[in-house]
């Protein structure tokens, strides 16, 4: 009984080794601190408080995160207030989302709440858009952690360019990184991970260009071009200018490094200000160039779209701009451009990609999958908040896709773009429609019950997987109707020639999910059911609606209990 | 491939594998500072049946990747994280456990330490001080007081969090 403890007479490295792994959002902690002096001193050290926040990646700038981890006396920074504070946002993050996967009712206002505590939720929300398979809500657990990871990066790109907006100094890359924020899938590609492959990418050029120091800023300049080359950076080629993924800054730097020349030149700008270069974008028409300030003031003009080491004569450019017709205001086209045009600019370039039918899928061009849904909503977003003035169709599109999926952005809608508009009868309508969303938000959902009865009243429950008779498409059932009733009315079923149908309007019909993403209203005549379990796209669809998929049931499993309790 | 000896502390030889005593930080560092040798190297704080356990651990892992050097920001650790053999393998009763760990540390084996780390913090997890003190043997050296104390300074660990379900049945997907 007096034989000392092994545990107790290890290295203590090797004790605070263990503690590492102990998890800390229980109270373990407590417990092992109430042990005995030794164990209390080895786990609530400051390395020890320091070690428990090195496990969120994610922090909010005012936490200054960064500064205090490069702290050089790190036993001086108060790590235990800030981890304390960090597990607070974290239950926080977890309880709101489990409130927002068990009931419908006010997810408005709790993903708003989520997105307040901004990145300090990313870590927990990252967790849960990874649980694991055998979670009892698994899809929706999912599908829900990662929208409200999407709306902390749309929250937070629209603060970004709203700072623009009022004249704050942003720099280009995060200006454009914005962009990346709509349409990122994942928690990890923020703008802070953009940065980081700048400052890689701009250290390597650092360490290989040997007599850097000794170099003019005119060699120096021509050597970045040339070395944006080397490291792969290409302008897209003609057959896949415009594909979509060539305008995000974000998706060129990560993959196939393929762009535009405003994205070549941004990037170029980025890295050259990081090796103590002035560089800006110039907003030549049909082609940005980049500009580097010469020791004299003078510029040099660079094409990094096209990387050869060589510069522009301006005589050149100027030639070219008599000939596009704009001699008379030529100053302007070869000058820096502002941060809000370059922005603007993106957003125009996304709006032209998405307005071609996207072709076949061209070798490694679309092989980047870019939601084009995100893509839209990100350029009306950026011309609604910087552009000169804000058009009725612009709002209009960016209230069907609020609509449609992004109900939380209500908020900012209300607040940021609908007082942008002119026109005060726009203001009002779209006012009432967020009032609406919300209020539709706040209610109890109304109930379709079946009656005892005729069982086979309806014949398919919520969660059934079925294949479209005469369409080649899967989908999940996620409610229905007695009869036909679509939202749009009598003009629909019309259209859609309901009538024509063997059984006509009066079967019921089904509310579907669809691989593709879209929404379909399906007559129950034209349901087959699916032989096959659902395919990958359509399971991470069904999170919306459904907690997993039960194998042994051949369905989803309703998440939508309270609409359609019977089924 | 060419092999080594070990001279552990009882005086036993052991012969293995180069390449597999490389997962030893130590060894591999002497063995590049003194280049060939045909002699045992000593272990002074390793015993036989302990170096063969920890040998059969390298013998194993002598496929894995580099630990990396520091991966403490990387996801959140979670003491769960042992694969299956290891469990098996660190099955041995408490002695051996701290035995292999000291070696690891000693021989600077980091993922080998980390495996026994973690097994420690499973046993620890879960457990009420009382209990933790009773499973490695410690005595409480605290009074009242200053454990009311210290319950006081952690009351912010103390309300839990509700974690999703999982699902007892072989069904999900």
């Amino acid at each position: 009984m007096t034989k000392d403890s092994i545990l107790l007479s290890l290295p203590e490295e090797v004790i605070e080794n263990t503690l590492k792994f102990i998890p800390d959002d229980d109270s373990a902690l407590l417990d092992i601190s109430l042990v005995c002096k030794k164990l209390y001193r080895l786990s609530n050290s400051p390395l020890a408080w320091r070690a428990r926040c090195r496990r969120f990646r994610y922090w909010e700038p005012r936490h200054e995160y960064q500064k205090k981890s490069k702290h050089p006396l790190p036993a001086e920074v108060d790590w235990r207030s800030l981890f304390v504070e960090r597990i607070y946002s974290y239950r926080r993050t977890t309880m709101l989302l489990n409130e927002i996967i068990s009931s419908p009712v006010d997810r408005i206002n709790k993903f708003n709440k989520i997105a307040d505590l901004g990145c300090d939720a990313k870590d927990c929300l990252a967790e849960h858009a990874n649980a694991p398979d055998d979670a009892e809500d698994v899809l929706a657990r999912r599908w829900y952690a990662a929208a409200a990871i999407h709306y902390i990066h749309r929250r937070q790109a629209i603060i970004g360019w709203k700072k623009l907006a009022s004249g704050e100094d942003i720099s280009l890359e995060y200006a454009l990184g914005c962009f990346e924020l709509f349409i990122l899938k994942t928690p990890e590609g923020d703008i802070d991970d953009i940065s980081g492959m700048l400052d890689e990418l701009a250290a390597r050029f650092r360490s290989e260009a040997a007599n850097f120091a000794d170099m003019s800023t005119k060699a120096k300049a021509l050597a970045l071009c040339t070395y944006m080359n080397r490291e792969g950076f290409r302008g897209a080629s003609y057959r896949s200018y415009r594909a979509l993924k060539n305008a995000f800054i974000g998706v060129s730097l990560r993959t196939d490094r393929t762009n535009l020349p405003l994205t070549a030149t941004a990037i170029y700008c980025s890295l050259a200000t990081r090796v103590g270069l002035a560089a800006y974008p110039c907003g030549f028409p049909y082609h940005v160039l980049a500009i580097v300030r010469d020791e004299d003031g003078s510029y040099i003009y660079l094409d990094p779209f096209r990387g050869e080491g060589s510069e522009l004569p301006v005589q050149g450019l100027e030639h070219q701009l008599n000939e596009l017709g704009v001699g008379a205001t030529m100053d302007e086209f070869l000058r820096p451009s502002p941060t809000t045009d370059i922005v603007l600019r993106t957003s125009r370039n996304i709006l032209e990609s998405l307005r071609r039918v996207p072709g076949p899928p061209d070798t490694q061009q679309e092989a980047v999958e870019i939601d084009r849904h995100s893509a839209l909503y990100a350029a009306l977003t950026a011309s609604a908040l910087l552009g000169p003035r804000i058009t009725l169709s612009v709002v209009q599109h960016m209230a069907r896709r609020i609509k449609d999926e992004y109900s939380m952005d209500v908020q900012f809608f209300e607040e940021d773009i609908v007082p942008r508009l002119e026109d005060r009868n726009a203001r009002e309508l779209l006012l009432e429609m967020c009032g609406e969303l919300r209020a539709e938000d706040s209610a109890q959902r109304p109930v379709s019950r079946r009656k005892n009865s005729d069982e086979n009243d309806v014949k398919y429950r919520v969660g059934t997987v079925f294949v479209h008779k005469r369409y080649p498409f899967q989908g999940a059932v996620f409610g229905w109707s007695r009869t036909c009733a679509p939202k749009e009315g009598e003009e629909w079923m019309q259209t859609m020639g309901v009538d024509t149908l063997s059984r006509g309007r009066h079967q019921p019909f089904y509310l579907a999910l669809v691989m593709d993403g879209s929404v379909r209203y399906v007559a129950e005549e034209n349901i087959v059911v699916s032989q096959t379990d659902p395919v990958e796209p359509l399971r991470r669809l069904a999170g919306r609606y459904f907690k997993r998929y039960s194998r042994a049931e051949r369905m989803f499993i309703s998440n939508i209990r309270d609409e359609y309790p019977d089924d | 491939m060419s092999e080594i000896k070990l001279l552990s502390s009882d005086q036993a030889t052991i012969t293995v594998e180069k390449s597999v005593a490389e997962r030893s930080i130590l060894i591999k560092n002497m063995l590049e500072d003194v280049g060939e040798v045909t002699e045992a190297i000593p272990i002074p704080n390793v015993n036989e049946n302990v170096l063969k356990k920890v040998i059969e651990w390298c013998e194993h892992h002598k496929g894995d990747p580099p630990a990396q050097a520091d991966d403490d920001s990387d996801s959140r650790k979670k003491s769960s994280d042992i694969d299956e053999w290891d469990q098996k393998f660190m099955q041995v009763d408490q002695e051996m456990l701290f035995e292999i760990i000291l070696a690891a540390n000693y021989l600077d084996i980091k993922p080998l330490l980390d495996v026994g780390c973690k097994t420690v913090a499973n046993m620890i997890k879960g457990k009420s001080p009382e209990e933790i003190r009773k499973t490695f043997n410690i005595q409480n050296d605290f009074t009242p007081d200053e454990e009311e104390q210290i319950r006081r300074e952690n009351e912010w660990a103390e309300e839990s969090v509700p974690r999703s379900q999982p699902l007892d049945i072989d069904e999900a997907c």
